[in-house]
Order: structure tokens, then C-alpha cells, then sequence
């Protein structure tokens, strides 16, 4: 009843504001981890389920993580029925203008990513590209905060080894 | 506690404060810790390059896909592009010089209208007071002619008939200024009983000043009912009589239509005003006219016209009488109630009973066709038992 009462509106509105909202960030994101070609219906049942199990969203973290954590799931359900382990690269492959020289190149950092364990990687993601706090990746991932922190401690220093290596070898 | 393993949660801003502090310290003295710092920040603005990957836009068709609600959807963001102002401009331009030569079309075929009316009036009268200089029929005729309307020019036709001469005694009733509009309508109802549906309809049909022109009632289908009404309604009490309809059931379908014939009214009375014009001036003619041939000659012109003018009035009241009056054709399908056997009013004992009955009734059922099966395979089964009975006899002999 105090989540009816607190949820006024209904899930199509709420899930449709969500789609208005997070569907680019949320593609990025799935085709990072299932690939661009199987994004599209990731990101489209991650919507759905959304919408069949808002009733369920208690509001304890906000509705982007929530989202988030189902398409998360959903991804990992995809790549496990497919026995593989996708990782994308060709996301930056498509756009390699405007190079800051002070920068990493796009590709570089892309590779050095591609050999973090996947782990990391998530927590990388998650906090560098898609901008959630620890608090949030925590609940994300169901993890505590603390591993978060050493996750991304590590995924880190194993970037800061892989580029700095990389970097010698040009 | 180890600072290096802090300097990546003291960048994103996730220690507390007594800690961030210890780590900024920590930096501060020492460069590898800087070194350290700056290289995470390298990376950490790096990853800026990953965010901006195109994404397909599919954002509309997954709110479709999200179902028929009422869903906010995404405004398109106002751009204000200043070059609309001219280009529309322009176009405002373009659009005044294509309108103003109509405008001046009209208003010089008015005045020519007016002109030749004038000009009429004055010939009509002129053969009214018996001018001894009567024009043949024919030239007569053909200068009539010249001020019928043409193809149905909805604007000239108001100037011409506004124009035409009143032809002796009839003066010309005033142009009704308001549309006539046949409107049609067609109601699908999904009703409890059609009968009272039906009724109901005509009721309204009567409340409103209409009356039932057809109707129609099918109950060859057992399950559902129908019946079709056509209701005429006086025109302005279409909308009215739309909406009481609607009250009388479950809209299923609905369509309305309407044919302007406010042109086709207006040429029928330009052309009447004509006609009767000419009628007249055959009546003069026959009156000054005194050659048997020029008598017959007038007599039969003037038949003619008589004819075309009965023809013309019947066209307009037709046309009148469908605009003032609106068709509703109403049908009215019965709902199907079936039965919600969850929801019988039958007990548990009558229904324990009848399922018992069942019970019984496919027992016989098993053992009537036990008993065919065994009847059915008796030339089988007979001599196979008789040689069995035989062979036992005999051994038990064979013992004794």
C-alpha cells in the first residue's frame, strides 16, 4: 500500500520516462558487454522486464541503477546462453576524430580494458563511462563498497601497467 | 593503511574527509604519489573518448512497444532558426500575390455580372411593355443564355444569382448564407436487448423532430440479436442525436460523413432564375406571336423550358430536403452472455450427482463395448477355448 501510495503514476509512465532517459546510456552499455548487434533487444527487454517488474522497485536506489542492474543481469544471461564473453571494441572504432594527444588513444585504452578480468572491468565501466558512485555499483553488483573501491583500485593499476607498457613499446 | 591503494577513491572523491586529508598530505610529499596521480588522471579522462559511441535511435518505437498508455511523451526541443523569418516571408509574399488576382477576378466578374443583369432587367422590361421590336426567340434565348452560370463556381454563383432579374410577379427568395450539408452517420452498438436498443433509438430519433425511416430487426442467430434503425434527424440536431445514441450501449464502430452541396443548391437556383427568365419570354412572344408555324414554334420552346424547370426544382428540394434532414444508421448487436460455469447456481451435491451419473454412464459405456469386442472375436477366441478345454480334458483322463 506505501509503495502504491509512493507510486502514484503508473509503471508504463514511470519505465517510459526511463526509456526517454536512460536508453542511449543503456544501449552503450549492453553493447558494450553482448555487442552492438544484440544491444538493440537487450536494451529492449531490459525495458520490458522494467515494466513488469516496477511494482517490485522498492525506491531503496535510484531507478538508473535499478535499471541498470537488470540489464546487467540480462546481459550476463545473454553471453552465458551464448557460452561467450563478449567484450566490445568496435564502439570506438567507429569514431577515431578529434584526438587529444594528451589523451590515450581510444583503441589503446580499449585493449588495455579487453585484458582487465571481468570483474574489473564491470566496475570500470560502470563508474568511468556510465558515472555511478561506489554506492551504486555496490548495489548494482551486490557487492560491499569496499570491494568496489579495491576492484577499482586494481582494474587501475592493471590499466596503469598494460598503457604504461604499451606506451614504452611505441 | 596503504595511501596507493586510496589515490584512485581520493580522485573520484569517496573518502571521508579525514582520510581524503591523510591522502592529499601523502601527495603532497611525495612525487611518485603525484606521478602516481596524474597517470590516473590521464586514464580516468581518457575514458571521456568511451562515452560517445552513436546509438541507434529507437527510443519511439520502444515507448510503442512499452504499450497504449499515457505515456509523456519526449517534446521536441524548439530550435530557433532565424531563417525561417525570411523564408517564411517570403512565402507570406508569394501566397498574397496567388490570392489577390482571385479577389480581383471576382470582384471585376461581379461588376460584369451586375452589368449584364442591368442590362437584362432593361430588355425584360422592355418586352414586358410590349417593345414592337421583339427579338426572335432564338436571339432571345441565346442572349439568356450568356448570363447562365457556368460550371459551378461557388463564389460567382452567389454574385450571378444575386444578380439574376426577379422575373415579373416572383420575386426571388433570399440565398440561405449557410451551409447545406447532407450529413450521414453510422452507429455500431453493442447493446443488453436489442429490442428496447431499438426503441430507444427511435425515441430519440422522434424527442429530436426526426422519424424512422428503415428498420430492421435479425434474430436468426441464436446467440446474438440485431437490428439495424435508420433514423432521419433534422440537421442540427445531428450532433445531438449522435451523442444520445452513443448512450444507448457499447460503441463498436462509428463513422460520420457530410457532402457539401451548397454549390449544387445555388447552381440549381441560378438556373431556375434563368429558366423562368426565359419562360416568361416565351409567354410575351406567344402573345404578340400570330403565324400558326412561330405559335407552334414558341409553344414547344416553351414546353421545354417548363420541363427543365420541374426537373431543376425537384433536384433542389431533393437537395434540400437531404440537407435538412440527417441519415443515422444505427445497428445494434446483442452481447453474448455466456454462461460462467464457475458461477452456476447449482450445488455441490446436484453437481456431485451429475458427475456421478457420468461416472456410470461411461462404466456401461466400457463394458457394452467389452461385451461387442468379445462378440465381435468369438470366431477366434470359440475354437482356441475348445481345443484348450480338449487338450485339458484329455490329459486329466490321461492321469486317471
Amino acid at each position: 500500500m506505501r509503495g502504491w501510495l509512493l507510486k502514484p503514476r503508473s509503471a508504463n509512465a514511470e519505465v517510459a520516462q526511463l526509456v526517454e532517459k536512460h536508453y542511449d546510456e543503456l544501449w552503450r552499455f549492453c553493447a558494450r558487454w553482448v555487442g552492438r548487434e544484440d544491444a538493440g533487444d537487450i536494451t529492449q527487454e531490459t525495458f520490458m522486464t522494467a515494466q513488469k517488474t516496477w511494482h517490485r522497485f522498492e525506491g531503496r536506489s535510484t531507478p538508473k541503477t535499478w535499471l541498470f542492474g537488470i540489464g546487467q543481469n540480462l546481459c550476463r544471461a545473454h553471453n552465458r546462453s551464448r557460452k561467450r564473453e563478449c567484450f566490445s571494441e568496435d564502439l570506438v572504432l567507429e569514431e577515431q576524430t578529434d584526438r587529444d594527444p594528451n589523451l590515450i588513444d581510444k583503441i589503446t585504452l580499449e585493449a588495455a580494458m579487453g585484458k582487465l578480468s571481468h570483474e574489473h572491468r564491470e566496475v570500470v565501466v560502470l563508474h568511468e563511462l556510465h558515472g555511478f558512485v561506489y554506492t551504486e555499483i555496490a548495489e548494482l553488483l551486490g557487492i560491499a563498497e569496499g570491494t568496489v573501491k579495491s576492484r577499482l583500485h586494481h582494474a587501475f593499476a592493471h590499466l596503469r601497467r598494460q598503457l604504461g607498457v604499451q606506451e614504452e613499446t611505441r | 593503511m596503504n595511501i596507493n591503494e586510496d589515490l584512485k577513491a581520493y580522485l573520484d572523491g569517496e573518502l571521508d574527509v579525514i582520510r581524503a586529508d591523510e591522502v592529499r598530505l601523502a601527495i603532497e610529499a611525495s612525487p611518485d604519489y603525484q606521478q602516481e596521480v596524474e597517470m590516473l588522471k590521464k586514464i580516468t579522462h581518457s575514458f571521456q573518448s568511451l562515452k560517445d559511441a552513436t546509438v541507434p535511435t529507437q527510443t519511439e518505437s520502444m515507448i510503442t512497444v512499452l504499450g497504449p498508455v499515457s505515456v509523456p511523451k519526449k517534446m521536441p526541443k524548439k530550435r530557433k532558426n532565424w531563417l525561417l523569418v525570411p523564408v517564411g516571408a517570403v512565402g507570406v509574399i508569394l501566397f498574397v500575390a496567388a490570392i489577390f488576382p482571385v479577389f480581383t477576378q471576382a470582384k471585376q466578374a461581379s461588376k460584369k455580372t451586375e452589368a449584364m443583369s442591368a442590362e437584362y432587367r432593361a430588355r425584360i422590361a422592355g418586352e414586358s411593355a410590349g417593345a414592337t421590336s421583339t427579338p426572335s426567340a432564338d436571339a432571345d434565348m441565346a442572349k439568356v443564355e450568356t448570363s447562365r452560370p457556368g460550371p459551378a463556381n461557388e463564389a460567382d454563383m452567389r454574385y450571378r444569382s444575386k444578380a439574376a432579374p426577379p422575373s415579373g410577379s416572383e420575386t426571388a427568395p433570399p440565398l440561405d448564407l449557410n451551409r447545406d450539408i447532407i450529413r450521414n452517420g453510422a452507429l455500431g452498438i453493442k447493446v443488453e436487448k436489442v429490442a428496447e436498443a431499438s426503441i430507444g433509438a427511435v425515441n430519440i430519433a422522434k424527442g429530436l423532430g426526426g422519424y424512422v425511416e428503415n428498420s430492421n430487426f435479425d434474430s436468426s442467430n441464436s446467440y446474438s440479436s440485431t437490428a439495424t434503425v435508420t433514423l432521419r434527424v433534422p440537421s442540427k440536431q445531428f450532433d445531438a442525436a449522435m451523442v444520445k445514441l452513443r448512450g444507448l450501449g457499447e460503441i463498436l464502430s462509428e463513422s460520420t460523413s457530410g457532402e457539401d452541396v451548397t454549390g449544387q443548391v445555388v447552381d440549381a437556383e441560378a438556373r431556375l432564375k434563368t429558366l423562368r427568365a426565359q419562360e416568361y419570354s416565351y409567354i410575351e412572344i406567344l402573345k404578340t406571336t400570330r403565324r400558326t408555324g412561330e405559335v407552334l414554334a414558341v409553344r414547344d420552346r416553351l414546353y421545354s423550358v417548363r420541363q427543365e424547370i420541374e426537373q431543376i426544382t425537384a433536384q433542389r428540394d431533393s437537395l434540400k430536403r437531404m440537407s435538412s434532414m440527417s441519415t443515422i444508421t444505427t445497428t445494434f448487436v446483442q452481447k453474448v452472455v455466456l454462461e460462467d460455469e464457475s458461477k452456476s447456481d447449482k450445488g455441490w451435491g446436484s453437481e456431485t450427482f451429475a458427475s456421478a451419473v457420468n461416472g456410470l454412464k461411461a462404466v456401461g459405456q466400457f463394458i457394452g463395448q467389452m461385451l461387442i469386442f468379445v462378440f465381435v472375436y468369438s470366431p477366434i477366441w470359440i475354437p482356441l477355448a475348445g481345443i484348450a478345454f480338449w487338450i485339458n480334458r484329455r490329459s486329466k483322463r490321461t492321469d486317471d
